[in-house]
Formats: C-alpha cells, structure tokens, sequence
C-alpha cells in the first residue's frame, strides 16, 4: 500500500523535469534521429541514402577519421605528460603544492571561446613568444592557424588537468600498507607496479582517458576557428553542413554517427565506473613524503630540478592563456599599455562590426545565466526527489526498472553534443511560436548542457543528509512535506547555490549552442569575442573575453568556500 | 490488558522475512530491552513501531490504540535512532523544541519546557551550541530529550549506549533509567550488549534470525536460557557444540561427543534416545583444577593461556587438548575453556601444563 502510494508521489514529483526533458530533449533528438532515416522526405518510409551520402563524401570520411585519431593523440598524449605529475601530487609533499593544484583547475572552469583567444594572444604570429623566439633562432615557435599542431596544443592544455587530478585521486586512494607489505615479502618495484598499483590505477586511467577522449572529440570552438578548412571535428562538420550547405538531413545523420560514437563512449565510461567504483577523494590516504625534507644529495637535486622543470612547464601550460589573455587586453599591438581595447567595447560603432553593442551582449549573458541558476537546479532537484523517493529498509535508494531507466536519460545530455542539442531544438521547433522568443531557445539548450552538472551536485548533497533525520523528525509530529522544509531544504541549500552557480558558470561560457542559436540580437559574450576574433581584433576580444574571465572565476570562486565539486560526469 | 501489544508482526523485504512472528508486550512504564547479536532484525522492529516501515501481517497497539497503518507523525512516538540524527542546523535548543513546535505551542511555554528539560539533564550550558560542537554523551541526552520533549506514548531507543566511552557509559545507562522511570514512559530499547540490557532493563527480548527465541525477566534469561540459540545469542562462554552421542550401557550413561571432547553424563532410566542434543554449557564455577591426572571421565589435559584476576575470583583460561575414544580428531584442533576459582587458590602459570575435571553440576544440556 504504502510503496504504491509513494510511486504516485513520485510521479507528481516527476512530472515537471520529466516533460521538461521529454519536450526539449528527447522528442527533439528522435526527431533528428528520424530526419537521418529520411521519415520525412516524400515518397520515403525509411531510407539509409543520407547516411550512405555522409559516408560516401571523401571529405566527411576524411574529418571522421581525423577526428578520432586527434582525439586519440590528445589523450595518449596528455596521459604521458599528466601522469608523472600525478604521482607526483599524490606521493609528495612540497612547497606550492596547493597553488599548483589551484592552477590546475583554472583550464578546467574557463569557457573554451577564452582558451582559443589565449592561444591567440600566446602563440599567433607576431605575438610576445613568437617574436621571442623568432628573434633568438630565425624561426618561428610555432604556427597555430590552420595547423595540426596548434589544435592538439590547444586540447592538451584544456585537458591535461583532467588527467592529473583525477589520477591524482586514484593514486591516493592507494592503500600505502599494501606497497609497505609487498616491500617487506621482497617484492621488486616492477612486481609492485604490475600487481597493486597498475590494476587499482588503470580503471581511473581508463575514465579519465575516456573523457578526455569525449571533450576532444566534440571539440567546437577551438577547431572552429583554429582548423579552417583543412580540419574539422563532426561537431565542426555538422555546423557548416546547417548553416553553409543548409543541408539538414544529411546533417542530422552526421549528428546519429557522433552521437553513435558518444554513447559507445560514455557507456564505456559508466563501465569502468561502476565495475571498479572509481575512487573519490573522500577515502584519500594522507601525504607522508616531502621532497625538501632530504640529505642534500645528487639524486636529491638531480630529482628536485626535473620536478620543478616540470611543474613549471605544467604551471607555464596552465597560466599562460589566462594571462595572455590580460596582457593581450591592456597592450596595443606594439605592446605598449594601454586602455584602449577596454574602452572601445563601449562605442556605439563596434555594434556596426559585431552585430550587437557589448553591453547588450553582457546583458544577454547575465539574462541567460539567471534564467539558468533559476531552472537547472530546480530541475534537478525534482528529478532527485522523484527518482529517489522508495527506499529499501535500511535506508538506501532502492533500484527500479523505472529508476534505472530515467537514471540513463539524465547522463543522456552528456553524449549529446552542445551542437546537436541546439540543432535538434533548431529543426523541431523553428517553426513553432517557442522559436520566436530566440533567449527562450537558449535558454533551454543552456538548461540541458548544465543540467548533469546542476544534478550531480544536488544528488551528492542529498547523498550527504541523513534520511534518518527526516524520519525523526516526522515521528516528532511533522508532515513529509514539513521535514523537507524544515530538515532537508536547510540542509540541501549549500548545494543548491552550488548547482546554481556552476550552472551559471556553464552557461555564461557556453559558445556551441548559443552560437548556433543566437541571431544577431541575442548574442552573448563568447559569441562576442568570437566575432571579434574573427574580425582580428584580438585586442578588443581580450578586453571582453577578461571581463568572461572574472565572471567565472568569481562564481568558481564562490563554489570552492561552498564545497568540494567533482569535475567528472 | 497490557499497555504495549505487538502481536505477530512480520516483515518481508523482496522475498526475505526479516521479521517473523513477532509477538511480546510491555506494561505501562516498563523498560524493555530486545538484545540480539547485530542484523538480526532489531532496529527493524524499531522501524516497524515507529512507522518507517510497513509490515505485511501483525499489529501494534498501543493502550488498545491500533497504530499499525498510522503515519509517523500521527503516532506520538519518540525514536532515538542509533546514530541519534540530531538536526545538524538546529542548536540544542531548536532540537529539543522541534517535536514541541509541531504541537503548535506557544512560543513561551516552549522556551519554558525546553530550559525544564535541559536543566535536568545538564544542558543548559550547551543549548545555544549545534550538535557538532557538544560531546558524545551530551549528543546521546540531546536525542533522548528532543523524542521525550513532545510527551510520547512510547520511547524507542536504538542502541544508547553505543559509540559512548566506557566511563560514560555506566553514567548514561543510569540517567536513561532515571529519566524514563521518572517521565513514566514505556520504553523500548535495542542493544547487542547482554550486560547493559541486564542492567538497565525490566524485561528482556531475545531476538535471533527475526525470530523471537525468549523473553523474560532479566534474572530468568540469565538463569535458565531456553535454547542453544539463546545461548549463542547471550554471548554466553564455555559453549559447545554436540558432534554426535553414544549409549554407555554398563554404566546407564550417555557419552556426548562435544567440540572440547567426550562428555559423559548420567541419564534417568526413561530417557529418550531420540532426543536430539544440539549442545553444552559447561558453568566455568564448577569446574575442578589441578597440577595433576584426575584419571576419570570428564576431565582434560590443557595449557593455561591466561590467568586474569576479577573482583570476586581468578578467570583462567585453558587451551584444551580435544580427546575422544571414539571419534577421530584434528590434533590441531583447540578448544577454549575457561575456569572462575577462587583468588586465594590461585597458583597456576601461563604455559604451566593443568588438568581439570568438569563436575556433573556444571553442565547444562541444550535440546
């Protein structure tokens, strides 16, 4: 009787991010899904001649192929580099640790549209570092247009911390008894590496890895700009397919491949997480080792300089954009200080150039990102409570098919990319009176890519509130509805900031999406900077982008006092 | 009619009964302990009574008032869950005032019962703190409080005494008993601890596998468990298993062959050989030890492992050479048995070689 009643409970419950998800999310998708089958073409039930053309064009298998193998080579190549530092971390105490640690989460929080514009500023001819070595050997440092190279440079940058503190997490999760008793039965190092660390290590290696290989994958902004014509991701390639050859269907069987691809991914991912319970930095094992706290040896230095060459180059790898980015906003070209980039964001005649005055775009933003601090966490909480209503006796959340199922629809949006979300919105409902108020639009697509990140907060809080108060507190005369707002509310606040918070940082960053969907009036910051860098202000695109920088930085700021947030899906 | 009835109270959870059965009652004011070794179904019983849980068959009525399908808020019980659940965003004072706020009293007599009640117990110092910030012991007075502030009809209690330091504990079992004998109200408590339950308790429960085994009062429990199971649940010493029986015709005896070695005992002339002896217990003050062979049955050769002085007597401990005419033995196979003699003639030594010899009284038979 009673769970009968619950399952009703729950349902109510579930009604609203359930439709939600349904309208803009699911029936969306299966509507490209049958755009690609040519459902809708006439004259035709089921056609698989729009992906035998995608796959026919030499150019579309050319991108695919390029696509997975960059993937692939930032991930090897970010694991060989991220790796030492990991252990690194994990092993040894020394001075800077934590501000490194602190830098190591800065390419993680900025928006991608402000990594490409560092890049631009560090590297791009004619720039410091360039003209530096230029000077000094006759040759350029490197060549980041239009080049393989400055494309994997820009993933490894955004992706090495990935690797590193979520290794980093798997390496102290390590019992270090284990290793002291392999030690004391002779067992060689070698021995030690092949039988307890490499098998505990790898199925963090192998999440880590499978999600650098995802960000990699759908890559936007920085090969949108960066590949030119000689290098897309299918992300890449789907956009000019909708909005350079107008060419829908074929488009959205380029979106069913990568979504293909994304989910064989992720369903890889949840493999290792699930098999292995990928640890958390919750049951780290403290640090014992320092690496100053040593006889002054040669092996001592030898040791101490190769670590701090290397931190240094991580630290250099880390910092830079950002501070490319400011030096880039307060020089001129001659580099010579100046305020100038800053004040032009408010003349009127740069609207003429980018479409929208910057202040009109900043208000766009602020719009968007409380439209979403509003939404998602609301969103997810519902869906938490929904789906987490039964329980078993002893107090945990109980497995149903039901449960299980929509589990799998909310890390759905995570295969999805932010490209595909804006176009499946895009090709159902241009034409309906939802499209016409274009900030609605984005403001759900924004919902939908914050959304996992908004849910997985809420559900850690909810994770950490004892249900045993809320029972007490009903045996002590108040209603279910009166516990949640007396005991579980108070308590579930915190997060519910967080989730808000990042949610507004996701969306105030996000480029793909809004970029796609935004017409000229409601452009945002990021599609701001990428209209100046298109026009080669990269000045004036720095003066903006800095403004993105303080934003996210401040509301990460804000999370970090809150609590711990895990970066992961 | 008695105050507190529960009368066949079963639960199942996908397709495993956890509870079975469950029947036992409480007069009015009466303090209850149901002891059971951990995951025998204890704190669910708790959860049943207080309504976290719904049975599928049973009831439980409270002063003839049948509460079974009742919601928890409607059924004025106070529950005191292992690990207290105090509210970590509410101060001592909110905590305690919670149940009473629900009542929708006034904002004065409120504040008046809360600083009653914390007077009493010693909390008047901490009632401005939150929970985080007072002891242990304060944390366990502070639960018991806020369930009692509101007047209950019954108090649960799971497991009080745990994850409380030894020298509180003794303190805390005698304000619990003070303060319930003092409200009046009809208590039921959980503990895997035999001691504390004799201790504090009018009456106790002996739960096993979601079953009822016995219940009695304290003295009664002790004295006389019903069954091996009770026995094992008791944490009782100097247990054994019976492996197999043989009939010694001559001498009109039977010979039980035990986990610690042949056991002779003697039967009336009408005993049933069919009855099935599923153990022993042999009481440790009535067993004889020397430096030298008894040569008769029922006495051991073994190893003292250690000789620990108690208040009243020595407790020696012996790792028993198992031996056995009939049946063939593990020569690893040691067994534990423990000896309570007299302090002054204590002069045996860790390692020294010792025999004993069980006397007929010590041994008490489980069917």
């Amino acid at each position: 009787m009673l769970i009968k009643r619950n399952s009703l409970k729950a349902f109510v419950i579930l009604v609203i991010p359930g439709s939600f998800l349904t309208i803009f999310f699911i029936i969306p998708l299966i509507n490209i899904l049958l755009m690609a089958f040519g459902v809708f073409d006439e004259g035709n039930l089921v056609t698989f001649s729009h992906f035998v053309e995608v796959l026919n064009h030499p150019l579309n298998r050319k991108f695919l192929f390029w696509d997975i193998q960059q993937a692939l080579l930032t991930t090897f190549l970010c694991l060989l580099i991220g790796i030492p530092g990991s252990y690194i971390l994990a092993h040894y105490d020394f001075p800077l640790r934590n501000l490194i640690r602190s830098f190591l989460t800065i390419p993680f929080i900025l928006p991608p549209i402000v990594v490409l514009l560092g890049f631009y500023s560090v590297f791009d001819e004619g720039s410091l570092i360039n003209n530096f070595w230029k000077d000094l050997t006759g040759y350029q440092l490197i060549n980041i247009t239009n080049t393989y190279e400055g494309i994997l440079l820009a993933h490894i940058f955004y992706n090495i911390p990935v690797i590193i503190r979520l290794t980093e997490i798997g390496w102290k999760n390590i019992n270090p008894d284990l290793i002291t008793v392999a030690k004391s039965l002779k067992a060689s190092k070698w021995r030690i590496f092949r039988n307890i660390q490499f098998p505990q290590i790898f199925p963090v290696l192998a999440a880590a890895s499978l999600l650098v290989f995802i960000y990699s994958f759908n890559s936007f902004a920085i090969v949108l700009k960066l590949g030119g014509v000689q290098f897309q991701t299918l992300e890449v390639r789907i956009f000019n397919y909708i909005w350079v050859y107008f060419n829908y269907n074929s488009a959205a069987a380029l979106t069913m491949i990568q979504l293909l691809i994304n989910v064989l991914i992720i369903l890889l991912y949840l493999y290792f997480s699930n098999k292995y319970e990928i640890p958390t930095e919750r049951f780290s094992w403290k640090i014992e080792k320092s690496l100053i706290d040593h006889p002054y040896t040669r092996k001592f230095f030898v040791r101490n300089t190769l670590v701090g060459l290397y931190f240094v180059l991580i630290g250099v790898i880390c910092v830079l954009p950002v501070v490319g980015v400011f030096y880039a906003s307060l020089t001129t070209s001659e580099n010579v200080f100046t305020l100038l980039n800053y004040s032009k964001l408010f003349d009127q005649d740069i609207s003429s150039f980018i479409g929208l005055h910057p202040l009109n775009m900043i208000a766009n933003s602020l719009l968007f990102g409380i439209g979403i601090i509003l939404i998602a966490p609301l969103l997810a909480l519902l869906l938490n409570y929904g789906l987490n209503y039964e329980t078993t006796y002893k107090g945990r959340p109980k497995i149903t098919l039901f449960r299980s199922f929509t589990g799998i629809i909310v890390i759905l949006p995570l295969t999805v990319s932010s490209i595909t979300l804006a176009f499946s919105l895009f090709s159902l409902y241009r034409e309906t009176p939802i499209y016409e108020n274009i900030s609605l639009v984005i403001i759900i697509a924004q919902t939908l890519i914050a959304f996992p990140f908004a849910n997985r907060i809420i559900a850690a809080t909810r994770s950490n509130i004892d249900q045993t108060t809320v029972n007490v507190a009903r045996s002590l005369g108040v209603s279910r509805l009166g516990a949640f707002f007396k005991i579980e509310l108070p308590l579930l606040l915190p997060g519910i900031v967080m989730a808000g918070l990042f949610s507004f940082a996701i969306s105030i960053g996000e480029f793909g999406a809004t970029y796609f969907l935004s017409k000229s009036n409601f452009a945002t910051i990021p599609v701001g900077i990428y209209r100046l860098i298109a026009m080669r202000d990269v000045a004036a695109a720095a003066g903006f982008a800095s403004i993105l920088v303080i934003i996210t930085v401040g509301s990460f700021m804000i999370i970090d006092r809150l609590g711990k947030v895990d970066f992961r899906i | 009619m008695p105050y507190l009835e529960i009368d066949k109270l079963s639960y199942k959870y996908e397709e495993q009964w956890v509870l079975e059965n469950i029947s036992f009652t409480g007069e009015e004011g009466e303090l209850i302990a149901i002891v059971g070794p951990s995951g025998c179904g204890k704190t669910t019983i708790l959860k049943t009574i207080v309504g976290i849980l719904s049975p599928q068959q049973g009831s439980i009525r409270i002063n003839s008032d049948d509460i079974t399908s009742s919601s928890i808020e409607s059924r004025n019980i106070g529950y005191v869950p292992q690990n207290q659940a105090l509210f970590p965003h509410l101060s001592v004072f909110e905590n305690i005032a919670f149940g009473l706020r629900a009542q929708k009293l006034g904002r004065k007599s409120v504040k008046d019962k809360v600083h009653e009640l914390a007077k009493l117990s010693e909390l008047s110092d901490v009632l401005n703190r939150k929970p985080h910030e007072i002891s242990g012991g304060q944390q366990q007075r502070v639960a018991l409080l806020r369930a009692l502030a509101p007047s209950p009809k019954l108090l649960l209690l799971d497991e009080p005494l745990s994850n409380i330091d030894s020298q509180l504990r003794e303190q805390l079992a005698i304000y619990i008993r003070r303060i319930q004998k003092e409200s009046n109200i009809t208590t039921l408590f959980v503990t895997h601890d035999l001691e504390e339950a004799k201790m504090l308790a009018d009456k106790i429960v002996v739960l096993n596998l979601g079953m009822i085994l016995q219940d009695g009062s304290p003295v009664e429990i002790n004295n006389n468990p019903k069954s091996i199971e009770v026995a094992i649940a008791l944490g009782l010493k100097n247990l054994y298993k019976i492996t197999s029986m043989r009939k010694n015709e001559e001498a009109k005896s039977l010979i039980l062959m035990s986990e610690i070695g042949d056991i002779e005992i003697n039967i009336p002339d009408d005993f049933d050989f069919s009855t099935k002896i599923k153990g022993i217990y042999i009481n440790p003050t009535q067993i004889s030890i020397a430096k030298t062979p008894y040569y008769s049955n029922n006495s051991f050769e073994g190893k003292v492992i250690s000789v620990i002085p108690e208040p009243m007597f020595n407790q020696v401990t012996l790792l028993v050479l198992i031996s056995s005419k009939f049946e063939k033995v593990d020569k690893n196979d040691i067994k534990v048995l423990r000896i309570h003699i007299p302090g002054s003639e204590c002069d045996f030594h860790i390692s020294e070689p010792v025999y004993c010899y069980i006397q007929e009284a010590a041994l008490k038979i489980f069917e």
